[in-house]
């Protein structure tokens, strides 16, 4: 098929996708699954079609050497989306597995949210806590660290209100438990959640702001963050955030992210439906 | 209870048989000589069987850049004649047990196998095992499950319900309920099926692959394959506890294959694999 500009759109081979994606995998630590090929070859064929890009090995070049390029492909990918309880299984492993665990161990805990963008992600760390708690019938003190580089998302983070799409997958015996319907229909974080959560403006490759977190982490949540990050800012925020855990901590990443270059100070633990990192 | 167990087995009362097909493509594979059509005509003789193969070797895992396989000859030939057996076995045995219960997640139970032999197949490679028995073994390596379910439905589902309560794996709340474990039971029932030793002894040692006599390697790879599978959410138990990669008995053994430790390599596809693997499922399912 010959697009307006005489480029043989339908020519990208598997083979060559194949390629782009260990350009990806390698630059970003995102590995890229056959549906998600399948989106960016439609993505890649536009964009030829727009005349965006000249040719294949001109988006190559641009997608090695151009950040904006790279993250309009996570963009087609919807790898930036947040929304509560994403990713389940991770919360599901957290309620059943880690926290329960925690609990009977030590009398206070504390979990972070590693670029908690707009909020979702900390609050549903703490539902989770007090979801627990209620369960086992018991009172911890369990306090939730969220940071971001970003003001605006910190600001919507504080703020705590969210649409109906942020709120999709929470059940509703939670959502009228610990948010409040606004007029407009939209739901507000309740104050009790709220008050477990401490936000912090720091980017993850700050050093001395990464102190100020504490180094007695229990449960890290860093999902589909480091992608945006270069291999050296990776391997830099990697190691802060594993200085900042305790011995025996659990490590969240995306669920196709890797962590290489940093796997040796942490084991793999296969739960089911989620692989997770623990600090030696 | 054991006792009673492997008697009904040993009986195959109400215990499907190896289907016709099955058993003939089997004993041809393992001849020194054969040719694709003497395939081609034992696949044709069941026209149901045929069109779901030429679907397999249409997909993309087997046919990712070319055109359109229309005869069984050709559809033999991409597919690899080392892998039409496990194939025909994939694509027969969902049929093989049939059960019509809901508290039996028996599509679960299969999107497991599927997984666990698209995983052991891809892992095999990597640590230079063969690939093909690999995918069967790992289609097999739970087949004592549904065994188990269909004698005693009600003790199976007690089982079941241990795994959650007791957050134990499956084959521990088995011994509890029965004296005996799916793999064992998988092992006496394929032996009954005459599949090659190869394939019974991880099947029989998936979950403690030590203990495996001759194929420990084979045994130690379903052990990390299904590990695996139940990491990829594709699981049939209600456990949740962890398992340290490192420590698992499969990664003990096998990391004496490897030069180099690159874990990622190996877990990174795994939802590839479990895609590929609900295509083929859905494929069988007709």
């Amino acid at each position: 098929m010959l697009t307006s500009l005489g480029v043989k759109a339908m020519e990208i081979s598997y083979k060559e996708l194949d390629e782009i994606s260990k350009i990806i995998y390698r630059t970003s630590g995102l590995y890229l699954q056959k549906r998600d090929k399948d989106k960016l070859l439609k993505y890649i064929e536009k964009k030829l079609a727009e005349g965006r890009f000249r040719s294949l090995e001109h988006f190559k070049k641009e997608l090695e050497h151009s950040k904006s390029v790279l993250y309009e492909v996570f963009d087609v990918l919807t790898i930036n989306e947040t929304f509560f309880f994403r990713h389940k299984s991770h919360f599901n492993i957290l309620e059943k597995e880690i926290l329960p665990k925690l609990f009977k161990e030590k009398q206070s805990v504390k979990l972070w949210s590693a670029a908690c963008s707009t909020g979702e992600e900390p609050y549903s760390m703490a539902i989770t806590a007090l979801e627990v708690m209620e369960k086992l019938k018991i009172k911890k003190t369990v306090r939730v660290i969220a940071n971001d580089i970003s003001q605006k998302v910190l600001k919507v983070a504080q703020e705590g209100v969210y649409g109906s799409y942020a709120i999709r997958f929470v059940p509703p015996d939670i959502l009228k438990k610990y948010f409040i319907k606004q007029p407009d229909g939209k739901y507000k974080i309740s104050p009790k959640v709220k008050s477990m959560v401490r936000f912090m403006h720091l980017s993850l490759t700050d050093e001395a702001g990464m102190k100020r977190i504490g180094n007695d982490i229990d449960v890290v949540f860093c999902r589909n963050v480091l992608i945006y990050f270069d291999i050296e800012s990776r391997k830099k925020a990697l190691s802060l955030i594993h200085y900042n855990m305790n011995k025996g901590a659990y490590l969240f990443l995306g669920p196709a992210e890797s962590a290489r270059g940093l796997i040796k100070g942490l084991k793999i633990v296969l739960f089911p439906g989620a692989i997770v990192y623990c600090k030696e | 209870m054991r006792d009673l167990v492997i008697s009904k087995i040993e009986s195959l009362e109400n215990l499907p048989t190896l289907p016709e097909i099955v058993t003939e493509v089997m004993r041809i594979v393992q001849t020194d000589d054969f040719s694709v059509k003497e395939l081609k005509n034992i696949i044709e003789k069941d026209p149901v069987l045929t069109a779901k193969l030429l679907k397999i070797a249409n997909t993309f895992y087997y046919n990712p850049y070319g055109k359109e396989i229309t005869s069984t000859e050709r559809a033999i030939i991409q597919l690899g004649t080392k892998n039409l057996l496990p194939i025909v076995f994939g694509l027969s045995l969902i049929k093989v047990f049939t059960i019509q219960d809901d508290s039996f997640d028996v599509k679960l139970f299969w999107k497991h196998s599927y997984t666990c032999a698209h995983i052991a197949k891809r892992i095999a490679k990597y640590f230079n095992l063969p690939d093909a028995e690999a995918f069967t073994a790992g289609l097999l390596h739970d087949v004592g499950k549904i065994v188990l379910y269909m004698i005693f439905p009600k003790d199976y589902l007690k089982a079941i319900e241990l795994t959650e309560t007791e957050n134990i794996p499956m084959f521990e709340a088995e011994r509890r309920v029965f004296d005996i474990d799916h793999a064992e039971v998988g092992e006496i029932l394929l032996n009954k099926w005459h599949i090659p030793q190869l394939i019974i002894e991880p099947v029989r040692y998936h979950h403690e692959p030590d203990k495996a006599p001759s194929h420990k390697y084979f045994a130690a790879l379903i052990n990390i394959a299904n590990i695996f599978t139940r990491a990829s959410g594709q699981y049939f138990g209600k456990d949740t506890y962890g398992v340290v990669l490192e420590e698992t008995p499969g990664w003990l053994i096998l990391k004496k294959r490897i030069k180099e430790e690159d874990v990622e390599e190996l877990i990174m596809p795994i939802n590839d694999d479990v895609e590929e693997a609900i295509e083929f499922a859905n494929i069988a399912w007709g």
